[in-house]
Parts: structure tokens; sequence; C-alpha cells
């Protein structure tokens, strides 16, 4: 009896310590750091100090200072922008690839990946010696004729800023309009032809309702991921690539103001996760099978 | 009469594998025709090939006269009840039923019109609401067969769909079917390896076997008279005893076995004399009492006597015919009460009740 | 010394630390350096430990940040030689962590150049609390065919003739240092209301001729050699040489308006335990030779021997801390933000 007691115990503890991790693990790395600039951005920041006296002002700053506001809306603008082409993009891709035989299918979808496996900061330097006036493509366009003078407008511009985000973002939006895709039955297809819809009509009616949770996923992924570049439209978009997340980045610098920076961190946070919530909305009326 | 639809000389191959060859099929308006086959034997290929889901490599499809190998499969005049029942999970059930009409883009009031009406007909007139997710396997069944009628095709394709369901409800599914079918005057292609389920719902069936039709016709002739080996094992218990033709009178035939000499009767073209044969006879046809001193029987030892509740199943079996086992079935009544493993007995039958077979050379 | 090639220091600190633990000897005692990457080349040092028998211990910094943690640390006691920026000079003194340079033991002084010799940028209440050591500018690097004389003003990259062929360091305090600079503003470290207005409206109107901004010398000689640029607000004259070394004809000028200079500086710890030791090195390191060494190897501008080109520093302003990074920033991204 004493035994199976102490049995009993250990099993709690056990159990106890997994609901400990489970919970633990989480909280450690992602609830604390979170909370630990939310909290910094009710700080006051004078005369380069932080004082640990609560405050709205960093809020209020955000709302009336400065140009956080407006560039706030202008990445808000953008990211929306780029999600759109983007998505589009990657539902017309995940649609090519869908339409392949199995074993194609896996190859196109694993070079669509493979910029995953490179570096971040590779990819975008790639982009710009591709876009630049002495770029690649300048440089093939006049070697064959196609223009006489280098077109200026293709790196640090709108549409260059447009150009990077989809090549970086695009397999994160593919991936899981793909997946999405590949989920839906083979014989949904052959029962709505069968039941008399064209191709156009089938993927209207069931091929993209269907493909929706991973459309909505690709969007946000890429909404999220654009919100927050703060080096890619700088390096490729010049003096047009400022962004939101470029202003909390520099409050970070020499500025030193934690406080104002988090107070846009938590709001840029927020903002994603808005992001997620409508996406979530979006997909209110999936049933399960 | 020109048949609805026509198969003619269909040929079908997977890169090498030929998985069709030479099927001729007939189906007539209003008929109930099954296609019978185990596995592998090609049958759902022949139903992808009328519904417009594969191609064919040879021969011709055609319906009321009219080539419809180049026809897409939306623009064919058949819908289909999947095997899964393929309903989709993300409309509702009324949304499932009428989707056939909304893509001929049928004005709204009439495709809700006449989805009341069909899921009336399916006995699922309240449940338009609801999503598939939410229905019974039964309920689905009877979805996915209003959707498939609702735009009045002159075919319906059912590819086994009684198969997910068990066994009470597939029989309640059976009548129901049949009683649709009856009703609504259309033509249905229904695939099954389900010889029971084919002879209870069928006007005709066509057994199929590795790309090819065995045989073909009413439900009780091709139990009664099967014409291949196939056949007679595939539909239903049959004993085959291997022997040679001995004599051919008309239809009545006489074979030689090693178990003596006995007798069956031949559908359309016999075999010469010397061939070697099948006599195919069913359990029920075997008497156990057969005159000894009759010139065709065979005399046989009993093995086993199984209880089966109505029935009792008699294994017997011969020295003469190593490792086969004959077996009669008998009401379980007083008659077999003293049978017992070890006795003799003396078989025998009706010329009319044993089919000969030819084997193929 | 800049920021980038502080953050290289950084992490070279641990490597150097251990080779430095597995020198020999200890005859005459040693020598322990805090000093920027650049500022103890392993071959002055076996030199020097050759020379004098004394053991230099090197530990590099980053930025600093880090430098004035670990002087505090200790209260200078861990070092011996300090390499300190103008600007940072003062909080060092105020704060006691550097001693007043002892002259007398100073013997090398007499080899640094005549703009230097004074030391009065580390000169407070009559005390000398740094050897001038090492500098260098953020000046302007032009494309020599277009331009076959340096332009003479800053105004040049506001000309629309060449806008979209101009590019400009993004940095915020450097950037209203350089816009303050170009509009004649006596002290571009501590401005006014009124000043910072201008050189906002200043920097804007720049943005507008720009093709890109960029950050760090690789990337503006990045953006350079994969556009048609002319015309660069440089993080320095490394920006040229590395042109120069992948090929381009281009110049560095400090345009007649001036521009921000730094300037580091030699300390001694008022913690040291050697000062003969520290006066030892210091003298070692300003022998003219070394000095041109440093420039040859790094880039920097000596302040004994004056490499080539590298004439302008009595036009350059040294750098101070401004009044308000907080403020810099802010101003610089309703720069980067305007229409």
């Amino acid at each position: 009896m004493n035994t199976s007691l102490r049995r009993d115990r250990q099993d709690l503890l056990r159990a106890g310590l997994g609901h400990a991790l489970n919970l633990g693990l989480p909280l450690l790395f992602v609830v604390i750091p979170i909370l630990s600039f939310v909290v910094v951005s009710f700080w006051t920041l004078q005369d380069g100090q932080i004082l640990l006296i609560p405050t709205l002002a960093n809020y209020r700053a955000f709302f009336t200072e400065g140009s956080y506001l407006p560039v706030y809306l202008q990445t808000v603008g953008l990211s929306l922008q780029v999600t759109l082409v983007n998505v589009a993009l990657s539902t017309a891709i995940a649609l090519f690839i869908f339409r392949r035989t199995p074993r194609m299918r896996f190859l196109i979808l694993m070079s669509f990946m493979l910029p995953l496996f490179m570096s971040y900061i590779i990819k975008v330097y790639s982009i710009r010696s591709i876009l630049g006036q002495r770029g690649l493509l300048n440089e093939a366009m006049l070697g064959l004729g196609l223009i006489d003078q280098p077109i200026e407008a293709l790196l640090f511009s709108r549409t260059a800023i447009f150009i990077a985000l989809a090549v970086l973002y695009l397999p994160y939006a593919i991936l899981p309009i793909y997946l999405a895709l590949d989920r839906i039955p083979a014989n949904y297809l052959a029962a709505s032809a069968d039941l008399g819809a064209t191709p156009m009509q089938t993927l209207r009616a069931v091929v993209l309702p269907l493909g929706r949770p991973g459309i909505a996923a690709g969007a946000v992924f890429t909404f999220i991921l654009t919100f927050g570049d703060f080096v890619t439209p700088q390096m490729v978009g010049g003096t047009q690539g400022f962004t939101f997340g470029r202003i909390v980045f520099s409050q970070f610098g020499l500025a030193l103001n934690w406080p104002l920076g988090s107070a846009l961190a938590v709001i840029l946070l927020a903002t994603t996760l808005l992001a997620v919530a409508l996406a979530g909305l979006s997909l209110r009326r999936e049933h399960v099978r | 009469m020109q048949p609805l639809l026509h198969l003619n000389n269909v040929s079908k191959r997977y890169g090498a594998v030929r998985v069709l060859d030479g099927i001729d099929i007939t189906v007539a308006d209003n008929e109930f025709l099954t296609i019978l086959g185990p596995s592998g034997s090609g049958k759902t290929t022949i139903l992808r090939i009328i519904g417009g889901f594969e191609g064919i490599d040879g021969g011709s499809l055609m319906f009321e006269g009219r080539d419809l190998s180049a026809v897409p499969i939306n623009r064919r005049p058949f819908n289909t009840v999947f095997q899964d029942y393929a309903l989709f999970h993300h409309m509702t059930v009324a949304e499932n039923v009428g989707y056939g009409l909304k893509v001929r883009g049928r004005p709204k009031a009439e495709i809700a019109a006449r989805v009341a009406e069909v899921l009336d007909t399916v006995g699922l007139g309240t449940l338009g609401g609801r999503y598939p997710a939410q229905m019974s396997g039964g309920q689905r069944q009877r979805v996915a067969l209003a959707r498939a009628i609702i735009c009045e095709p002159r075919l319906i394709l059912l590819d086994e769909p009684l198969s997910a369901l068990d066994v009470e409800l597939r029989a309640q599914m059976q009548r129901f079917l049949k009683s649709l079918q009856r009703r609504l005057g259309i033509a249905f292609v229904f695939i099954t390896h389900d010889q029971e389920e084919a002879i209870a719902l069928s006007d005709r069936i066509i057994v199929v076997n590795r790309g090819r039709i065995e045989q073909e016709g009413a439900p009780e002739e091709l139990y009664r008279r099967p014409r291949t080996p196939f056949t007679a094992s595939f539909l239903g218990d049959n004993n085959l005893i291997p022997g040679t033709l001995a004599a051919i009178d008309g239809r009545l035939c006489t074979v030689d076995t090693a178990a003596g000499r006995l007798d069956a009767t031949v559908d359309g073209p016999a075999p010469a004399p010397g061939s070697a044969v099948l006599v195919a006879v069913r359990p029920e046809h075997v008497r156990l009492d057969a005159d000894p001193a009759a010139p065709h029987g065979m005399s046989a030892e009993v093995a086993d006597v199984r209880f089966l509740g109505a029935n009792v199943m008699i294994e017997l079996f011969n020295p003469a015919l190593p490792g086969a086992v004959i077996k009669v079935r008998r009401l379980a009544d007083g008659s077999v009460a003293g049978l017992r493993p070890g006795a003799s007995v003396r078989l025998g039958w009706a010329a009319d009740d044993a089919a000969l077979l030819q084997v193929a050379p | 010394m800049n920021w980038m090639s502080r953050a290289v220091a950084a992490s070279l600190t641990t490597l150097t630390l251990l080779s430095s633990a597995a020198a020999v000897a200890q005859p005459k005692g040693e020598v322990r350096l805090l000093a920027y990457e650049g500022y103890a080349d392993p071959a002055w040092v076996e030199e020097f430990e050759k020379q004098t028998g004394i053991t230099v211990k090197v530990t590099y910094v980053g930025g600093v940040d880090e430098q004035i943690a670990k002087m505090k640390a200790s209260n200078g006691k861990d070092y011996d030689v300090v390499t300190i920026d103008t600007a940072s000079l003062k909080a060092y003194a105020d704060q006691k962590l550097i001693a007043p340079i002892d002259k007398a033991k100073l013997t090398s002084a007499g080899n640094l150049l005549p703009e230097f010799r004074d030391m009065a940028n580390a000169t407070f209440d009559g005390a000398t609390y740094g050897v001038p050591w090492a500098w260098g500018s953020l000046g302007m690097v032009y494309d020599k065919k277009t331009f076959p004389t340096a332009p003479e003003s800053w105004e040049v990259l506001w000309d629309p003739k060449y806008k979209g062929k101009v590019i400009s360091l993004d940095d915020a305090n450097n950037a209203v240092n350089f816009g303050a600079i170009v509009l004649g503003m006596k002290d571009p470290f501590h401005l006014t209301d009124a000043q910072f207005a201008q050189v906002k409206d200043k920097l804007i109107a720049l943005k507008r001729n720009l093709l890109t901004y960029f950050a760090g010398f690789d990337e503006g000689t990045t953006i350079w050699t994969e556009n048609d640029v002319v015309l660069m607000f440089s993080m320095g004259e490394l920006a040229a040489i590395n042109l120069q070394k992948k090929g381009f004809d281009v110049g560095y000028a400090i345009p007649k308006e001036g521009a921000v200079g730094w300037l580091d500086n030699l300390t001694v710890s008022a913690g040291t335990s050697n000062p003969d030791a520290a006066y030892a090195w210091m003298n070692f390191v300003l022998q003219k030779k070394i000095g041109a060494d440093m420039a040859k190897k790094f880039g920097y501008g000596s302040t004994t021997d004056a490499p080539e080109g590298m004439d302008y520093a009595s036009r350059l302003i040294w750098a101070d801390n401004p009044e308000d990074y907080t403020r810099r920033q802010a101003i610089w991204n309703e720069v980067k933000a305007a229409e």
C-alpha cells in the first residue's frame, strides 16, 4: 500500500512535470519575451534615461507625433498589396502543381521550396544584383537589343519591393495553398465534372473554396512577413522602402528609445494578430469532413 | 431497337497492361444492369469509361447511336454515384443536390423547388440544411443519389455505392435502390463485386473477369446455367467436377470422370466429344439417395455435416477425386438426421440441374 | 574607427585573447590594451615585445558602450592603455577612469603632425587626457569620369542633373550632422529647434535626388558597382579604397563645407599598475612608420604620418556626442517617411 502510494505520488509528479513543460516552454520562449516588451512600452523615456514610471505617452506618440501613423498605414497598404499579388501568384502556381502527375508535383513543389534553404540576405543581394542598372536583367535585355538604355526603375522602386517580396515569400504562400489543394479528394473533381460543371466552374465552386484555408494561411504568412520586414523594402525599395518595421527597428539603435520602440512593436504584433484573427474568421464556415 | 448505350469492342490499356479487352455491352432504357466482377476485373474501368473519366484505346462508345468518345465528362448525359459518395463537404445537402442545376445556370427558385422534390424522393425531405458530415452513412448515400438524379440523366452509374454500409443498412438500401430505379424509369449501371447484391437488384448481370466478359444474362439464368467455370464459381456455391465429354445428344451430355459417369446439359454450342469439361452442379441440386444401380452417378463418403440454421451443409469426398470436396445443401429437417461422417452415399442429380462447362484450352 | 569594424573586432576578441594567452614570458611586466580592431597589429606587438621585453595583452572591444562597461567594472584596473574616441573622452575623464597624460613621459609627441600636436581635442580644464592616434572622415566619393576635378561643394548632391545617381548613408545621427554641416551650421552636434527644421527640409530635398540610401561600407560599394552612381555621402575613406580596388575610377573629397571626422586617442587608464609600460607602448606606436603601416593596412588616417591624399584633417569637424539621439532618430524617420 505504501509503495502504491509512492507510485501514485511519482505518477502525479511526472504528470505535473509534463504539464509544467507543456505550459512552461511556450511561456518561457514566447509569452515572457512578448510580455517583457509590452511592459517596457508603458515606461517613460526622459533625457535619454528609461524611467519605470507608467505612461501611455508612447502609444499617444504613435497616433499624434512624427510620421508613425502615416508610415504604419502606408505599410499596411503595401503589405496588403504584396499579399494580394503574392496570393494570386501562389494560387496560380499551386493550381499548376496540383494539375501535374503526383511525381511531377513533388519535383515542381520542391523546386519552388528551394529558396527556403537559402539565406535571406543572400536572396536579397541576388535580387538586387539582378535588378540593378548594371544588373543581370538589364544587361540581358541590352544584349538582346530589347532596350537601348538600362531601365532605371527596376531597382529602388515600389516595383522592386513587389518583385523582391514576391520572390522571398512565395514559398510561404505556395506551400499552404498547395497542401490545402492536395487534400481535396480526387473524386470531388470527378463528381463536379460528372454533374456538368466546366473546369472553371469546378475551380470556383470546389477547388478554391476547399483551398481557402491554405489561401488564408498563405495570405496571413505573406502579410505578417511583409509587415514586419524592415530589411528588404529598405534594400530594394530605395527611398520608397521605408516601412513601419524600420521605424520600430530604429528605436532600438542609437536612439535607445526602448519604450517607444516597444509600444510600436506591440502595435505591430497587434496588427499581425488581427490579420490572423481575420483569416480565422473567414474560415468559420469550414466544415470537417 | 437501338440500345441506349453501346460499348462496342472496347479495349483499354494502362501502359503494357491490358485492362479491358473486346468489351461489348449494351444498356437498354429503364434497365437495371449490374457489372459484376472481382476486384481487378476491370469493372470500375468500364464505369469510368462510360462516365468519361477514362478514354478508350479501341472500339467505340455510342449513346443513342451517337459517338461519345469525344464528349467531355461534363457534357455526358449520365451522372455517377461514387463509391465514397464524393459529397462536397463544404456545401450543405441542398447545395450538393442542387449543384448540377446550378452549374447549368438554372434559376434559384427552380433549383430550390427541384432540390426539395428530389430530397423528398430519397426520403430526406427536411435535411437540406445539414452538412454531409452531420449525416449517417445511409443518409449520405441518399444525398449522393439525389444529387445524381436531379438533372434527370438518361443513365446513372453507381460505383459500388453500398460497399461502405453495414449488412442491415445495405439490404435496406438495396430495396430502396431497386424501387427508386423503377419509379424513375432511368437506366442504372451498377458496379459490384457482391454476387448476392447483383442477383437481388439486377434485371441483367454482366460478369467480367480479367478484362473480359465471361457471361451475361438475367440473374436466374446466370445462376442456373453458368457457361464458364468462373461464372459458375463466382455466382453462389457450385461443385465443379472435372471430366471428359463422352457423348452428346442434343443438350444432354454424358461426362466420364474418375469417379464415374455423370449427366449434364449444355447451352449453346457444344464442345466436341473428348474435350476436357467440368460438370457444375449446385449443392442444393445434389441428391444423396440416388439409385445405386443407375448407370450414371457417383459414390461418396460423408466427411462432415455442418448445421447452418435453416440448412445443413454436407461435405463429401470420393477417393478417385483427390482434393475435391463435394458440397450438398439440405433443409435442416429429419431427412438428414441420420447422416454421420463416414457414411457412404450415392450422389445423383437431374441432368437439367448440371451445367456442362468448357475448360479453356 | 567606425561601428562596422568595431562589430567585427568584437567577434575577434575571444580569438585574440586565446592567442595572446599562449604568448611567452614576462621579463619586464606587461601592458594591457583595451583597443579597437587595427590598433594593435600583431606585427607591431611582436616588434614591441622584442624591443622592450614587455608583454602585450590585447582586449578588443566592439563599441563605446562595451568599452565603458569594461572600464567601469574595474575602475580601469584591468587595463593600462585605452583607445577612446574624442566624443567620449570627457566622460571618461569626468568619471576618473583615465589619468591626465604625463607629457614628460611621452617622448614620441614630437612625431605628431602639426594639427594634432597641441592635443586640443583631448584637453579639458588645462589637463590633457589623450594623444590623437587615428582618424577618418565621412566624406564624398565621386566618379572621376563625371567630375574630372573634385566637386567643391556638397550641394552637388542636390543638383537635379544627378538625380537618381546619388546615394547617401542611412544613419540618423550622421545624416543630421551632414545636413547641418552642408547648411553651414557652426555646431552640427547641438542644434536648435529651428535648425532641426532646416536640416530636415534639406535632407528631404536630398532624398528626392537619391537613388537609394545605403547602410555600411559593403552595401555602399555594392550599390555603386551594380548601378549608375556618381556621388556618395560615404561612411569613410574605405568606401573609396574599396571601389578603387574593384577598378572603379573614383575620388574621395572633403568639400568646402567640411565633413564629420572621428579621432581616436591613446589614453592611460587611471587604474594602471604599470604606467611605464603604458607610455612605452604609446611612444612605440606613435612612430611615423607604425602610423604609415596602419594607414596602409586599415585605411585609417595616422596622426604621425599623413598618408597620400589625407591632407584634410584640419578641415574636419571632430565628432561630438549629439544633443539628443532620440530626437535625431525621430527627425530621420520623418525624412525617410516623407514623400
